[in-house]
């Protein structure tokens, strides 16, 4: 990371230092070996550990510490969400509606159940990246049992309004499930005023360690999903597996810091974020995508005009940036929510994600857009006259 | 995606690249791709008595074909104008440590030069090289 200025919090964040110091200590004592299943001493000392962390987790989200599964991350929340959720909830209806930009992890899920004969309806939304709450009650019929929507857009940036989709649920009495991953410690989430059923976390993207997630389940509407994996009673059944005790209590820890620096983080992210924009679009062909209001703090993604993807992103490998999804960028496909949102395959193709997060400085933004500057313009400069630039 | 350290090198100091100066010679130009199919490169050959004297690239493509449209533009100066006919996606693809999935982008190259090739036979000669637009400067 020395070489690179890092602007892809969005993919991944550093461990905060606190968090790896708790997690090595653990790694290193008697109570991070032992099984926190056991019933000896260091076991439930382990255990204790793994409900404190649990509590803090609940804690950021206004859940209860027993609505809280451990998972091993977001992915794995959104499988278990959907895929459990919609088998367990069958004999009320077999129909899910989602979003065309939701996250692989929840659009795979959702191929997966409509392999196993359920109904899926991918809505797709406003050229802003907005799902109109009016456009989703549309597509609710007798059989719909569920509705999954992220929070924030994992390559946009774009915050749906998870509070009105909350509401529409609860009037039509589906299940709501919502992929938090890029929200939680960036925007204030509150499980009971936001009617969410189901919600998914994961540590690594809020300064937790990878390999550690959580799922939410509402203990009134939700208390149980059909499990995804078994040979355990950890986690109600629900979950099976030993318990990364060191992980989930820096989860648990990350979750704490996360809600301590909400009213401080956020605000000082975002006025990096406009100063990154205020600074790239001096450079004419640069375009914002997804909603210019409705933007999380930390996501930046633009297409840039009269450049190649590939190249760009090459031309641009100082900076540790992503197109798209991390997720999806091995894939070398455009991204298909810029196509959601109507932009072309060139477009979609020549777009850059910059992401910010706590070690974020206006100088490395500064030294990050004049590095943009030189390339795209030499980029530019390699490229034969188009007849409608010429005119 | 990782890139050979050939590809690197002209990728971030591409020669010869185009318009060609004014000078003596007639100018052959070929181009391939497209920009609304995200790739398109043209190429400037200025011929004297049979020879390519001098050669010259616009590329709005992958890294592979920038690099492979620099690397030919020096491989032909000197040489006689049947080479353009010679050159091939794959023998640019082994000569830059490329990937076989980039074979499809390089046949843009190996197109343009063949529509240089086609343009002398047809006797379709530019007198001067045409301008460009400072769009982007």
């Amino acid at each position: 990371m020395a070489d690179s200025i890092y602007l892809d919090y969005a993919a991944s964040t550093p461990v905060d230092p606190d968090v790896a110091a708790r997690i090595s200590a653990l790694l290193k004592s008697q109570l991070g070996a032992a099984n926190p299943s056991a019933t000896h001493r260091p076991g439930r000392a382990a255990a204790a550990v793994i409900e404190h962390a649990r509590q803090q987790v609940a804690d950021l989200i206004g859940a209860q510490a027993g609505e809280i599964v451990w998972t091993s991350g977001a992915t794995e929340s959104d499988n278990l969400a959907i895929i459990g959720a919609a088998h367990f909830q069958q004999g009320r209806g077999r129909h899910v509606i989602t979003s065309t930009t939701e996250h692989p992890a929840v659009l795979e899920s959702c191929r997966a159940l409509e392999r196993d004969g359920f109904k899926v309806t991918y809505l797709r939304p406003d050229d802003a990246g907005l799902l109109d709450p009016d456009i989703v009650a549309a597509a609710v019929t007798a059989d719909t049992i569920l509705l999954s929507v992220m929070h924030v857009n994992n390559e946009t940036g774009v915050v749906q309004d998870i509070a009105a989709l909350g509401a529409l649920c609860r009037e039509h009495d589906l299940l709501f499930h919502v992929d938090a991953a890029q929200s939680a410690g960036r925007l204030p989430i509150d499980v009971k005023a936001q009617a969410i059923d189901l919600l998914s976390l994961s540590a690594h993207k809020m300064y937790g360690p990878k390999g550690a997630g959580a799922l939410f389940l509402d203990a009134d509407r939700c208390r149980r999903v059909e499990p995804l994996q078994f040979g355990g009673a950890q986690e109600r059944g629900l979950r099976p597996g030993t318990l990364p005790t060191h992980q989930l209590a820096g989860m648990g820890q990350a979750c704490e810091l996360a809600r301590q620096r909400l009213a401080t983080d956020p605000p000082a992210q975002a006025q990096l974020r406009d100063h990154l924009w205020s600074q790239l679009q001096t450079l004419p062909g640069v375009l914002l995508n997804g909603s210019a209001r409705q933007r999380v703090c930390h996501i930046l993604n633009v297409s840039v005009t009269g450049v190649e993807g590939e190249s760009l992103r090459l031309a641009l490998r100082e900076l540790a940036i992503s197109s798209g999804s991390a997720c999806a960028s091995d894939s070398g496909e455009p991204s298909a929510v810029l196509k959601s949102l109507g932009r072309s395959d060139q477009l979609a193709e020549a777009s850059l994600r910059f992401s910010l997060g706590r070690g974020t400085t206006m100088a490395e933004l500064d030294r990050a857009v004049a590095i943009f500057r030189r390339e795209v313009t030499r980029l530019r400069a390699l490229a034969p006259t188009l007849p409608d630039e010429a005119a | 995606m990782d890139y050979s350290p050939l590809v690197l090198e002209h990728f971030d100091h591409p020669r010869n690249v185009g318009p060609l100066p004014p000078g003596e010679g007639a100018i052959l130009r070929g181009a391939a791709g497209a920009a609304d199919q995200g790739q398109v490169i043209c190429f400037e050959i200025r011929t004297e008595s049979g020879r390519i004297e001098a050669a010259a690239f616009q590329a709005l493509a992958c890294p592979e074909v920038i690099a492979a449209c620099s690397l030919v533009t020096e491989h032909l100066q000197g040489q006689a104008l049947e080479t353009l006919g010679g050159v091939t996606a794959a023998s640019l693809a082994e000569r830059l440590g490329a990937s076989p999935a980039k074979l499809a982008q390089l046949l843009l190259v190996e197109d343009a030069l063949r529509n240089c090739w086609r343009a002398w036979e047809n006797n379709e000669l530019c007198v001067s090289p045409p301008g460009r637009s400072e769009t982007w400067q």
